[in-house]
């Protein structure tokens, strides 16, 4: 059953795949049915966005871009899946804060990357991006362990994570690949055998 | 698009007027069809063709800009209302209202959260599904313990319905056996995860009275020959619902309603029409058809019935009641008892309860399913009231494992985080209250004297509150929801009462304002859900309501419409309308 599982997990979400699962689904005649003239169709097209970090954003300065692209990177780095940083999740956090956040959230974000940025420059004399990945996380950690940041600042820094972990776990990568993606489960199913490898579910579109 | 279906201007006469094209609408077109009348139905919005006009179904997150997220500035000045409903989002958006262009009007102090589902297909596109009979204690609450008036109808009287249309639509669930629910015709029902089976078990020992079930809903858990005929195939758990689902595995007026009206060649349908008000033949008491504003272009025209079906949702309805007036009923021409407008409810969703679950860590479950568990009113009887508060509440839950949602809120940073981000957490139980609320005069809506809308309708204006049985209610469930929550085995508990924060309308099951009852001078409505003033005129959706019961009222009002056709055909058979 896990196994089953984990082929789900690394499912390919082409049309075609799709077209496949519904089939084997419904059957091909009433699949075909069913896509003709639907949305389901030429929903699956998508171009991701190239890294953003190299100009100023929506919201953001340059410098901060950057700052900001390193702590993607550094909160989701890379493993046998992308990092945070590498899917432009600093590109969506720009873009979102802008699109569906009021002005006071997107201060305390650009704060949370100020307070960053000044830490990194107060306990090494560098830049953030200068920093080693080491470094880079003990700087993260340091906030979160209200070492360096205050119980606000804390909060403000825990927003703007938030917002890059629900990006990256609504990307495509996050969705396909760190989580496993189940567009059509054929049914309801109670209960399933899971081990510590079974990935959560990463199909769910909402906050 | 079908040329024929969809008509414009037109002098024919139909045997019936249909007004709105969601649940109600839907199966009274379906109905009077099948008779072989020839029926026209009407809908202020725009059509929505079943596959074809669900353009976002079957989308994932990352081709949303917005992730399904609403752009801020486009709520605040089109959806500020509409965001509230929880169904609301990038990908549902297009099946709500412009609060923009359906300005209402609250009386101060008060609050009202109107939500609209303006398209053909109404709100059947949008709604939560979940399908329960009243119960025989239903119907006998508001002369037992004298709050509203006595419902003209027993349950008797909609058993035979309640199977008809049951039959037809699918519902999932078990028979359970209880006397203050009442099974259904039921296909087979949804599994519990393994966390609910035992929720179920130790709920049982605990609280012998409170049986938790599995919620039943109006998905094709496994058609029958009648489903498949319609066209509509079995649910896939994608939760892709509100979008509006091309397998037709929930009933909507799309998958299955209106494909039946259709093939009977009977049914026309005129879009894009917003009913201004009823015709009224004061020399014969009789009402001829419906005047309608053109939504696009606002030049008015007449469309002419025999009878005349409202069915526009309960505060739809109720807005062309009052709005159809003559020179001897200056206050509305079927409002001769002076109650159209009057004993708003909706239910009282404002008490959540959750707590953490220990064990099952090699248990998860596949696919998203679309009912939850369910523990049907315990307090359905007088005796069986709490001392402070009249009527009870049925509670809705389910058992999930957390994920990255919950996740990133937690300390951590780098690698182990990203991985614990990726694996299901811990498993947590909630519930959810759905209370009665009680049928009051004061709670009205009525015609605002000078604001009118873009089509020149006279704006509704709301005066409705939570009484202090609701507040007393909401506090206690939440007592209880813990103590329940303590029995399954839950940790870290919380409670939370939420009535000052959501306001009447935010469950989104608006009732009363035209309702039945036995004696003309207090009630708008006869049993058969008939204008007691004017005898071709119906009502049929949830302004009939005389009392909210706790139980979700989709599948009530399918039932009172099906009876109320088979009554009216059978009149106009006689010559008596």
């Amino acid at each position: 059953m896990s196994q089953q599982v984990d082929k789900q997990s690394s499912a390919n979400i082409s049309r075609r795949v799709f077209l496949q699962k519904l089939s084997q689904a419904i059957g091909s005649v009433a699949a075909g049915a069913v896509l003709a003239g639907s949305g389901m169709s030429v929903a699956l097209a998508y171009t991701p966005n190239p890294d953003s970090a190299s100009k100023a954003g929506l919201l953001f300065t340059q410098k901060q871009m950057q700052v900001l692209r390193d702590i993607c990177d550094t909160i989701l780095p890379e493993t046998d899946t992308k990092s945070a940083a590498q899917v432009d999740c600093h590109g969506f956090v720009d873009h979102q804060l802008v699109q569906c956040h009021n002005s006071a959230q997107q201060q305390n974000c650009i704060n949370a990357v100020e307070l960053v940025a000044n830490n990194a420059q107060s306990h090494y004399k560098k830049a953030f991006t200068d920093l080693d990945a080491k470094q880079r996380t003990k700087v993260l950690k340091d906030i979160e362990a209200l070492k360096t940041a205050n119980s606000d600042e804390k909060g403000q820094f825990k927003f703007l994570k938030s917002l890059i972990v629900f990006g990256y776990f609504t990307s495509e990568e996050g969705v396909t690949k760190a989580l496993s993606f189940q567009p059509f489960p054929g049914g309801f199913k109670g209960s399933i055998p899971v081990n510590a490898e079974t990935k959560s579910w990463g199909s769910l579109n909402y906050y | 698009m079908n040329e024929k279906l969809y008509i414009n201007e037109t002098r024919e006469e139909f045997d019936v007027v249909v007004v709105g094209s969601g649940v109600t609408g839907g199966w009274a077109a379906k109905e009077f069809t099948e008779r072989g009348m020839k029926v026209l139905m009407i809908e202020r919005g725009r059509v929505v063709e079943h596959r074809k006009d669900y353009p976002t179904e079957g989308k994932p997150p990352w081709t949303f800009p917005n992730r399904t997220k609403v752009n801020n500035l486009l709520v605040e000045q089109q959806h500020k209302i509409q965001s509230t409903c929880y169904a609301f989002n990038d990908m549902t958006k297009h099946f709500f209202g412009n609060d923009r262009d359906l300005p209402y009007s609250t009386e101060d102090g008060t609050d009202f959260w109107w939500i609209r589902g303006n398209q053909l297909g109404g709100k059947s596109l949008t709604w939560h599904r979940q399908t329960y009979r009243m119960s025989p204690y239903d119907f006998e609450a508001n002369v037992k313990d004298g709050h509203g008036n006595d419902w003209p109808i027993r349950y008797n009287d909609l058993e035979k319905w309640y199977a008809y249309v049951e039959k037809w639509v699918g519902i999932s669930g078990n028979n359970d056996g209880l006397p203050q629910l009442p099974d259904s015709d039921c296909i087979p029902p949804f599994e519990m995860n393994s966390p609910e089976v035992e929720a179920k078990k130790r709920m049982a020992a605990a609280f012998p009275d409170r049986p938790m079930i599995i919620g039943r809903a109006a998905h094709l858990s496994k058609p029958t020959k009648l489903h498949i005929e319609q066209g509509r195939m079995m649910c896939q758990a994608r939760d892709e619902c509100q979008k509006g689902c091309s397998l037709g595995a929930y009933f909507s007026t799309q998958s299955s309603t209106l494909p039946a009206a259709v093939k009977t060649g009977n049914l026309h349908i005129a879009p894009n029409s917003v009913v201004h008000s009823l015709i009224y033949d004061e020399a014969k008491n009789r009402v001829r058809g419906v005047k309608v504003i053109d939504a696009e272009n606002l030049s008015t025209r007449e469309y002419f019935g025999k009878a005349v079906f409202l069915c526009a949702s309960t505060l739809g309805s109720t807005q062309v009641l009052l709005n159809s007036t003559s020179k001897t009923r200056p206050n509305g021409i079927a409002n001769s008892s002076g109650v159209t407008g009057h004993y708003l409810m909706d239910h009282c969703y404002n008490a959540r309860a959750g707590g953490k679950l220990s064990g099952w860590d090699d248990e998860y479950y596949s696919g998203r399913r679309p009912t939850g568990i369910y523990v049907p009113n315990f307090q359905y009887k007088p005796e069986k009231y709490k001392k402070n508060y009249v009527r009870g509440y049925a509670l809705g839950g389910d058992a999930t494992r957390a994920n990255y949602q919950g996740g990133a809120h937690a300390d951590g940073i780098g690698a182990d985080y990203k991985t614990s981000l990726t694996k299901p957490s811990d498993w947590h139980f909630g519930f959810y209250a759905q209370g009665e609320m009680l049928p009051k005069y004061e709670n009205q809506v009525s015609l605002h004297p000078t604001k009118k809308d873009k089509w020149g309708m006279a704006q509704l204006h709301f005066n409705t509150t939570w009484s202090d049985n609701e507040k007393a209610m909401m506090d206690d469930c939440a007592q209880e929801c813990e103590k329940m929550l303590e029995a399954i085995g839950c940790e870290d508990i919380q409670s939370f009462v939420s009535y000052k924060d959501k306001p009447p309308g935010s469950a989104i099951h608006e009732l009363g304002t035209a309702r039945m009852g036995k004696d003309p001078k207090e009630s708008v409505l006869n049993a058969y859900n008939q204008s007691h003033d004017i005898p071709n005129l119906f009502v049929t959706d949830g302004a009939s309501y005389c009392s909210s019961a706790t139980v979700n009222p989709s599948l009530t009002f399918m039932a009172m419409t099906v009876r109320a056709v088979d009554y009216c055909a059978k009149e106009m058979k006689q010559g008596r309308i």
